[in-house]
C-alpha cells in the first residue's frame, strides 16, 4: 500500500514539475525572442521620435561658391560616400520599417547645403531648414552648367555610389533639396496609452468606488443586491472585443452629441472604463471588507453617522487596497488592444489629441504586425517597452500591498 | 478521493493549456525545432531533405486568407475556392520566399519586389512574358492586381478646403511625376516617365500654397496599398503647406464602404478608400466618386526553387496545379 502511495505521490509531484517547467520555459523563450528581436533597435530616437516620417523641402536662392571644397573631420568609413564639393557623406542604410534610406552621416557647418530655407507653406516657410546627421535624403534638385535641372537620389532608384558622383560632376547650383527626419518612432502612442489611462480612471475610479461602498454597506442583501453582483461578475468575463462592439455603437452616439466626430481617445476611454469596472468593484470591496470591522464599530460608537463612519473611517483605512485596485486597472489599460481597435481605430498618430483616434502601445503592435510585411523588431521593441512598465507597475502593487500589511499589524 | 480527482484534472487541463500555449509561441520562432509549416497529407519528403531521385510531387505553396496577394492570385486564375487541400498555408511573402526556396519541389507565388537570387527562387514567365516592371507597364504581363482608391462624392465633404486638398493629393500621387516616383521607391509599379511634372498639376491645385496644418485626409481601406500611400502623403506633406493624414488600413472590403458605402457617415469616416483590386461593379458602384482609379500596380510572380527546370507556365497550368488536378511536375503542361 506504502509503496502504491509513494509511486502516484512521485507521478502527482513529476506532473507538477513538469508544468511548472513546461510554464517557466514558454515564459523565457518569449521572453528571449522579444529582447533578442528588439533589443538592438530600442533606443531614444525610438521611444521618443515621431512614427510617422517628417518631411523636409527646401529651397535654395544663393549662389553656390563653385570651386570651394570641404574635408571630413574624421576619415569616413567604407561605405559612406563623400560630396567634396557640398560638404556632406551620405550612407545606404535600411531603417526601423526596413526601407532603403540615404542617411546623411556628416554635413560640414559651411555646406551650401545649410543655406536652404523651407519651402513649405505654412508658419515656417522661409525659415532655415535643419540639416544634420541622421537626416535621410530623398532627392536633390540642381542646375547643370547647361541650365537643365537634374534630379538625383534615392527616389531616382539610384545609390549614393551612383548619384553623388553624378552631382559632383554636373551640378551648378542646388535648387532643391528632399529630405526626411526618420520615423519608426513610438512616441504618439506612448503619449497616447497616458491620455488613455488618465481619461478612463478619471470616469471609472469614482463609479467603481462608489458602487463597491454600495454594495459593501448600503446595499439591503436581497434578489437585487444579488443580481447586481452576479451581473457585475458576469461582465468581467466579457471578452473585451464584445466591449468594443458597445463602445462604437452604443458610447459612440453619445460622445457624438458633445462633438466628437469619430474613433477617438475619448471613446477609447469611456469603453475602457466600462470594461475597467468590474475589476474596480471587485477589488474595492475586498479592500473595504479587509478593514477591521472593530474601526467602524468605534467610530460610530463615538457618534459618527454611517455615511460619515464610511467615507471618513473605512474608506481612508482601505485607500491602499484601492491604489492597487487602480494600479491593475492601468495594467489592464497597457495590454488591452481588442477594445480599442474599433473605438480608437488603427491609426498612429504622432500627436494625439483626446477628440480624435490614435493607437496605444499594443494596437501598434497589431497595427505593425498586420499588411504583407510585418516589422517584428519594432514590434518588439514596443513589447519590451509594455513588459517593462507592466513589471514597474505589478512591483509597486507588491509594495503597496506590503506596506499595508505592515501598517495593518502595527 | 474527490480532491484527488480534481487535482489531477487540474493538471491535465494546466498541460493541456500550456502545450496550447508552446505550440502557439513556436510559430513566430525561426529557430523553433519543428519545421514552421508541417505537411499535412503528403507522404513524401520533408522540405529539409532532398527529395529521393525520381519523387516529382508537386508542393503547393500558398498565402494566408488574410492576404492581398493571394486574393489578387486567385482572382487572375480563378480558382477561388478550389485550392487544393494539400496547399501549404504561409503568412507572409518573405516566408513564402524562403520555403519555396528551400523545397525542390514547391511552387508559390510571391510579389515582384522579392530578392529571387537571394532565396534560391526562379521567377517564372506568366504566359511567355517574363514578370518585369516593363511588361507590367506595357501590359503584357498579365498576372498582377491593381492598387486602386475612390473618394467620397464631390459634394460630401466636410468643407471645401478638404475636398482641395484630396483632390491636389490625388493628382500628385497619381498623375505627377515626382509622386509616381515616391510610389516606384515603395514598391508599386507606374510610369514615372508618363507623368507630368508636379510644377504644371500644381497650377489646378493653389490649395497646396496655404498653410494646410490643420487639415487631415483621411485614408480606410486595403492593407497592402499602406506602404505607398504612407510614403506618397509623407512626401506630399513638404509640398502641400505641412497638411495632416490619417492611415486606417483595415482591409481592401472596408475602402468603398467607408467613402461611398455605409459607414461613409459613421466613426470610421474616410476621405480616400483603397482597395487593392477593382472595386466590385455590382457591390461597389463608385460612380457618385469625385475620382476612382488605379494608381499603381502590384506584380505576382509564379516562383520554383531555382534548380527547377521549368521555366513558364501559363494560366491553365497555375490552375491545374493549384486545383491539385496535376499532381507532379512530369504532368505540367500537358
Amino acid at each position: 500500500m506504502t509503496r502504491i502511495r509513494k509511486i502516484k505521490d512521485t507521478v502527482m509531484q513529476s506532473f507538477t514539475w513538469i508544468a511548472s517547467g513546461i510554464s517557466a520555459w514558454v515564459l523565457v523563450a518569449i521572453l528571449v525572442f522579444i529582447f533578442s528581436n528588439g533589443w538592438k533597435l530600442l533606443d531614444r530616437s525610438v521611444l521618443f521620435g515621431d512614427y510617422h516620417a517628417k518631411n523636409i523641402v527646401s529651397g535654395f536662392s544663393d549662389e553656390h561658391d563653385v570651386n570651394a571644397t570641404f574635408t571630413p573631420p574624421e576619415p569616413l568609413e567604407d561605405d559612406e560616400v563623400i560630396s567634396t564639393r557640398f560638404g556632406f557623406a551620405v550612407r545606404d542604410e535600411i531603417d526601423k520599417e526596413k526601407n532603403h534610406v540615404h542617411t546623411l552621416t556628416w554635413v560640414d557647418d559651411h555646406s551650401p547645403l545649410r543655406n536652404g530655407k523651407i519651402t513649405t507653406a505654412g508658419p515656417t516657410q522661409g525659415k532655415p531648414a535643419p540639416f544634420k546627421a541622421g537626416m535621410n535624403i530623398n532627392k536633390l534638385i540642381f542646375i547643370d552648367s547647361s541650365g537643365e535641372e537634374i534630379t538625383v537620389g534615392r527616389l531616382k532608384q539610384q545609390s549614393p555610389q551612383e548619384w553623388i558622383p553624378i552631382l559632383e560632376r554636373d551640378a551648378r547650383q542646388i535648387t532643391e533639396f528632399h529630405g526626411k527626419e526618420p520615423g519608426g518612432g513610438m512616441r504618439g502612442s506612448l503619449v497616447a496609452t497616458l491620455m488613455l489611462i488618465g481619461l478612463s480612471l478619471l470616469f471609472s475610479v469614482p463609479i467603481g468606488i462608489f458602487a463597491a461602498i454600495y454594495l459593501y454597506a448600503i446595499a439591503k442583501q436581497n434578489r437585487l443586491t444579488m443580481f447586481v453582483r452576479s451581473s457585475i461578475e458576469l461582465l468581467a468575463g466579457v471578452p473585451s472585443i464584445i466591449f468594443s462592439m458597445m463602445g462604437i455603437t452604443l458610447i459612440f452616439p453619445i460622445i457624438q452629441l458633445f462633438g466628437a466626430s469619430g474613433q477617438s481617445i475619448i471613446l477609447g476611454s469611456l469603453t475602457m472604463a466600462v470594461l475597467l469596472l468590474p475589476v474596480l468593484i471587485r477589488q474595492t470591496e475586498e479592500a473595504l471588507r479587509s478593514v477591521p470591522s472593530s474601526y467602524a464599530q468605534a467610530s460610530l460608537a463615538l457618534g459618527a453617522t454611517q455615511t460619515e463612519t464610511l467615507f471618513r473611517v473605512v474608506l481612508p483605512s482601505a485607500r491602499n487596497g484601492i491604489f492597487s485596485a487602480c494600479l491593475l486597472a492601468v495594467s489592464r489599460i497597457i495590454g488591452e488592444s481588442a477594445a480599442l481597435i474599433f473605438t480608437m481605430g488603427t491609426a498612429i498618430q504622432d500627436s494625439p489629441s483626446v477628440g480624435s483616434g490614435a493607437t496605444s502601445l499594443a494596437v501598434q503592435i497589431y497595427v505593425l504586425m498586420g499588411g504583407e510585411n510585418p516589422n517584428f523588431e519594432l514590434a518588439s521593441a514596443i513589447s519590451i517597452v509594455i513588459l517593462i512598465l507592466v513589471l514597474a507597475l505589478n512591483l509597486t502593487v507588491k509594495v503597496v500591498s506590503a506596506l499595508s500589511d505592515k501598517k495593518g499589524k502595527a | 478521493m474527490k480532491k484527488q480527482l480534481m487535482t489531477i484534472l487540474t493538471v491535465v487541463m494546466a498541460l493541456v493549456m500550456i502545450f496550447t500555449l508552446a505550440a502557439c509561441e513556436k510559430k513566430p520562432d525561426p529557430n523553433g525545432s519543428e519545421p514552421v509549416v508541417p505537411d499535412k497529407t503528403d507522404p513524401a519528403p520533408s522540405k529539409q531533405d532532398p527529395p529521393p531521385v525520381g519523387d516529382k510531387t508537386i508542393h503547393v505553396y500558398t498565402r494566408d486568407s488574410a492576404s492581398g496577394t493571394r486574393e489578387g492570385f486567385e482572382a487572375v486564375i480563378g480558382f477561388k475556392g478550389e485550392l487544393t487541400e494539400k496547399a501549404n498555408e504561409v503568412s507572409s511573402n518573405g516566408t513564402m520566399a524562403q520555403q519555396v526556396g528551400q523545397d525542390v519541389n514547391g511552387i508559390g507565388y510571391v510579389s515582384l519586389v522579392t530578392n529571387f537570387a537571394e532565396n534560391n527562387l526562379k521567377p517564372l514567365s506568366y504566359e511567355g512574358v517574363e514578370a518585369t516592371e516593363a511588361n507590367v507597364i506595357n501590359g503584357t504581363y498579365t498576372l498582377k492586381r491593381p492598387f486602386c482608391f475612390t473618394t467620397r462624392a464631390a459634394d460630401d465633404y466636410k468643407s471645401e478646403e478638404q475636398k482641395q486638398i484630396v483632390a491636389a493629393f490625388l493628382a500628385y500621387m497619381t498623375d505627377s511625376k515626382e509622386g509616381r516616383e515616391v510610389v516606384v521607391a515603395a514598391g508599386g509599379i507606374t510610369d514615372v516617365e508618363g507623368g507630368k511634372p508636379w510644377n504644371e498639376i500644381k497650377k489646378n491645385h493653389p490649395i497646396v500654397d496655404q498653410d494646410n496644418s490643420a487639415l487631415t485626409i483621411v485614408c480606410g481601406g486595403s492593407t497592402s496599398v499602406e506602404k505607398c500611400v504612407k510614403a506618397a502623403l509623407e512626401s506630399f506633406q513638404g509640398i502641400a503647406g505641412n497638411v495632416q493624414f490619417k492611415l486606417d488600413q483595415t482591409g481592401s472590403g472596408d475602402g468603398w464602404a467607408r467613402v461611398l458605402g455605409d459607414e461613409k457617415d459613421g466613426p470610421n469616416a474616410s476621405d480616400i478608400g483603397f482597395a487593392s483590386r477593382k472595386f466590385k461593379e455590382d457591390k461597389e458602384p463608385v460612380g457618385t466618386a469625385m475620382r476612382s482609379e488605379a494608381f499603381c500596380q502590384d506584380a505576382i510572380v509564379a516562383v520554383v526553387h531555382k534548380d527547377n527546370p521549368l521555366s513558364n507556365v501559363t494560366k491553365d497550368d497555375l490552375y491545374k496545379i493549384f486545383t491539385g488536378a496535376t499532381a507532379t511536375w512530369d504532368e505540367v503542361g500537358k
